[in-house]
């Protein structure tokens, strides 16, 4: 981080002696005076009418030294607003970015404008069940990796006018985001900026926007019935990154939870070595293939992870039938600076891993050796595809990699795929926590009480493992 | 015999010359007491055209022209007025020139004659009011937009200080009003703030008729905070008063023309034309960085009208606001060059004094406690209740809507006798 210019400091004390403070934080001159100024609201909004000026000014100093030490200003306000919303922030959940605002604002554009109206509404079941369709879609849409549940939030204060039947449902690891995504709800209802159908239903229905706790990493998330969107902001930075792209205040107050998956070591899918930090793209890649979702949105790192993002999504491709792959940029509706390729490239040939030793295996070990092996593609044995370009949209970095299905794969592959995608399902799967079929009755409202029974039950194995290794040494 | 042994003689002096004369015009003295026959044959025509739509709506109802009804309707009924006014009158002036009345009718036609006269009057002035013509953005909320001009600093100073002025004058006059935008210069932090540019909101329908007087170079006399030798200095603060466009287009229905999805009006931009920056983060953003950044700027390509707004957190929040600052500006510049090519047209007929927002338009002298109007002439001594919004301030401001309201009479008078000059040759 380069050192700050004496003269940038002395101009900015010039203007008001706090200056100096806050530039420490935002390291520019005219963020930190917008900040000074958003700093100053706050304290005038939120103190008490009896403080005297000079324990305001106090307050106000206070704000700016937490400021100088780099904590970023959403949460010394405690808030950062999101497209029309306004999304409370607290130490230890992820700060809604505003790339994230462009691609769910993008997105939401794509689904207002209609022309997806006819992908939305071909779901397998009602088409089997000769339902007359209606003639508006109600999306069902799943949020992996919500955090402080911006863009489940957003995208029901954007759809729910034109889709009055949308369902949207938040999945995050963490209790307290899930507890914060739920006050943000409440408040952003409460201020009108969402429909009361967001946490309370249309006609004595389920509430709109849910939010739950689930490891998606760890525990296979089902009972969502069909799912027509699976949007994610999924931890993606590599532990290197973390350390040498990120800047201050993210690395010493965002949680590294959000930011760096937790997977340490590469894992091999389709028998190619994918990088740890790819590991949740491989999960949504497989949830949009057992639910037959139409569209799958993924905030990416880079260029580089894009690539590798788009590789694996055509890898899966192979079986999965049709997607058609984009890449979009910061600013998807934006049209591209110069400079700005508008393709990307995809070469097709691999290396692949070489086939794990299987001998003196029993048959069920060789099974699940090939499923590590050979995870993604259950029947190819084939895995190079030939080389094609990828669109690219918007103006700005490459932010996201979106899927969007061509045609219904329960129909071309038949069901012997389906069944095949069942068993990986029930081997695969076990709700988390405290499971119930239901997703209305997962314990969303108190945290920390799954965690108190999953403790305990850890502990009863620990114990019961412990007696086991103390048997054969007694013996 | 004199009280005082001693009178100085600046003393003796004054009181011995007649008052001093200011050469400034005081508030606008014109009358309207006779008309001349241009505009007097413009009432007629108007009056003439509302009786026939009248007859014709009787028997087929059309909006449109019901509106025209509508603003035809005062101009007729108070040139009715004005026109028994003006009847009785000649007939009380005939009965006392007539020699055969009596004294006692001649006594009661001189009473009547002056109670008749003032009366003629105020009709006639209510009917140069209903002749001028009523501005299009009249009934518009309104946006103004202060920039310090000449003068570094002390400028900067005196923006900030008028900037309080209006926002004190709306809180007087029960009109809602809010900053858009708040850029502060560099400068010492004591006292207020000096200011680079402020745009404040009045969003109370017909500001824009209230305050479009206000548009131009305001001119400061005073020795400023910064000056160290106590010498007064000049500076200039431009005052720009932009309508302030509806936000979508259903609110707009009612106003006809302003409906800035039809790319025939005013308030219509293309949204290819404009080019949009967000401040884009460094390094890979994403994830990697938190910003505060929320800038916004515009970009109107053809006629490269740049606009660029960062106040609020929101980015969306900024982004609509630009838009709507965009799109007032460009409405009021395509106005503006409309009327230069009819005031062109006008300067060929007659002369009429350039009230562009070049000119400085009023100042305010610090050392005198004197503000001065230099459109109407209005010179007011109170000095800090025009700095505080109050009741001095309304006068100035009555006085200058009066005098353009005279203008544009004169104008469309211009109008009407080049017309005409025109039709006859």
């Amino acid at each position: 981080m380069p050192r700050l210019p004496n003269a940038l400091i002395l101009k900015g004390y010039k203007i008001s002696p706090l200056l100096p403070l806050i530039l420490r934080g935002a390291r520019t001159l005219d963020s930190a005076i917008n900040e000074l100024r958003w700093l100053k609201e706050h304290v005038s909004a939120t103190a008490k009418p009896s403080l005297s000026p000079q324990s305001k000014r106090k307050c106000l100093l206070q704000l700016c030294i937490r400021r100088s030490r780099a904590e970023p200003l959403q949460y010394i306000l405690g808030s950062q607003p999101f497209g029309d919303l306004d999304i409370k922030c607290r130490p230890g959940i992820l700060i809604p970015r505003p790339e994230t605002e462009a691609y769910t604002t993008h997105l939401a554009n794509l689904l207002l404008s209609g022309n997806y109206d006819t992908l939305l509404r071909t779901t397998g079941k009602l088409a089997k069940k000769k339902h007359r369709l209606p003639k508006v879609p109600s999306p069902r849409i799943l949020d992996v990796c919500s955090g402080s549940g911006c863009i489940s939030l957003l995208l029901h204060s954007l759809l729910a006018t034109r889709f009055p039947d949308t369902a949207i449902f938040g999945l995050d690891i963490s209790h307290t985001a899930i507890a914060l995504s739920n006050q943000n709800l409440e408040l952003n209802v409460k201020a009108g900026k969402l429909l009361p159908s967001a946490s309370q239903g249309r006609d004595g229905g389920y509430p709109q926007v849910q939010f739950g706790r689930c490891n998606v990493l760890s525990k296979y998330p089902i009972g969502f019935g069909h799912l027509d969107i699976i949007i994610s902001n999924p931890p993606y930075i590599s532990k290197a990154k973390f350390a040498s792209e990120t800047t201050r205040s993210v690395r010493n107050y965002e949680p590294k939870l959000a930011l760096v998956p937790f997977q340490n070591q590469p894992f091999t899918r389709g028998g190619l070595e994918w990088e740890p930090e790819l590991k949740f793209y491989d999960r949504l890649l497989k949830l949009h293939q057992t639910h037959s979702s139409k569209i799958l949105l993924m905030e990416i790192g880079d260029e580089e992870q894009a690539r590798r993002v788009v590789e694996m999504a055509a890898l899966a491709n192979q079986h999965t039938g049709s997607n058609k792959i984009e890449l979009w940029r910061d600013y998807p509706d934006a049209s591209p600076e110069k400079g700005e390729p508008t393709m990307m490239n995809i070469q097709g040939s691999f290396k692949e891993l070489p086939y794990p030793n299987v001998e003196g295996k029993t048959k069920i070990e060789r099974e699940q050796i090939h499923r590590t092996w050979n995870g993604m593609k259950p029947e190819n044995p084939g895995i190079k595809f030939d080389e094609f370009d990828v669109p690219i949209r918007g103006a700005g970095k490459i932010r996201s990699v979106v899927l969007f299905r061509e045609n219904n794969f329960r129909k071309t592959e038949g069901s012997k795929l389906m069944k095949e995608m069942l068993a990986m399902r029930l081997e695969d799967v076990t709700l988390c926590g405290a499971a119930k079929k239901k997703w209305q009755k997962w314990d969303v409202g108190m945290p920390g009480r799954e965690n108190r029974k999953f403790s305990t039950k850890l502990k009863v194995e620990k114990r019961k493992r412990r007696k086991k290794k103390l048997r054969p040494a007694s013996f | 015999m004199f009280g005082a042994p001693y009178i100085c003689r600046r003393c003796i002096n004054a009181s011995l010359r007649p008052a001093r004369r200011r050469l400034l015009r005081s508030a606008s003295t014109t009358s309207h007491g006779s008309f001349s026959p241009a505009l007097l044959s413009r009432a007629r025509n108007l009056a003439s055209e509302h009786d026939r739509l009248s007859k014709e709506t009787a028997e087929s109802f059309d909006a449109k022209i019901s509106r025209r009804i509508g603003e035809l309707k005062s101009v007729s009924e108070a040139l009715k007025e004005w026109e028994t006014a003006q009847d009785s009158l000649k007939e009380l002036n005939s009965l006392l020139k007539d020699p055969t009345t009596d004294s006692e009718l001649r006594e009661l036609a001189a009473e009547d004659i002056s109670s008749t006269v003032t009366q003629l009057e105020t009709l006639s002035q209510r009917l140069a009011t209903s002749l001028t013509p009523k501005h299009p953005f009249q009934d518009l909320p309104c946006l103004v937009e202060i920039r310090p001009g000449v003068g570094g600093g002390e400028a900067a100073l005196f923006a900030a200080d008028l900037l309080k002025m209006y926002q004190a004058y709306c809180s007087r006059k029960g009109m809602r009003s809010s900053l858009l935008k708040y850029e502060t210069a560099d400068g010492d932090s004591d006292g207020n703030l000096p200011l680079a540019e402020a745009i404040l909101e009045i969003e109370t329908p017909g500001s824009y008729g209230e305050l479009r007087s206000e548009a131009g170079v305001h001119r400061v006399q005073r020795v400023p905070a910064t000056e160290s030798k106590g010498r007064t200095h000049t500076s200039a603060v431009g005052v720009l008063v932009l309508p302030s466009l509806p936000k979508s287009g259903s609110e707009g229905q009612e106003m006809g023309e302003a409906d800035f999805n039809d790319p025939e009006s005013d308030y219509y931009v293309n949204p290819g034309d404009v080019r949009t920056d967000v401040m884009r983060a460094r390094g890979a953003g994403g994830q990697h960085v938190n910003t505060t950044d929320s800038a916004i700027r515009l970009t109107h390509i053809p006629t490269n009208t740049v606009v660029s707004m960062q106040d609020s957190r929101s980015q969306h929040q900024n982004r609509e606001r630009a838009w709507q600052l965009l799109r007032s500006k460009l409405a009021q510049a395509k106005r503006e060059a409309r009327e230069e090519e009819v005031v062109k047209l006008r300067r060929g007929v007659i002369g009429i004094a350039k009230m562009g927002r070049g000119d400085k338009v009023r100042t305010y002298n610090w050392g005198q406690q004197r503000v001065t109007d230099h459109r109407s002439g209005m010179s007011v001594h109170n000095l800090d209740d025009v700095m505080e919004g109050g009741h001095d301030l309304d006068k100035i401001i009555d006085s200058v809507k009066s005098w353009l309201g005279d203008r544009e009479i004169e104008a469309m008078l211009a109008d009407d006798e080049a017309a005409a000059g025109n039709s006859k040759s």
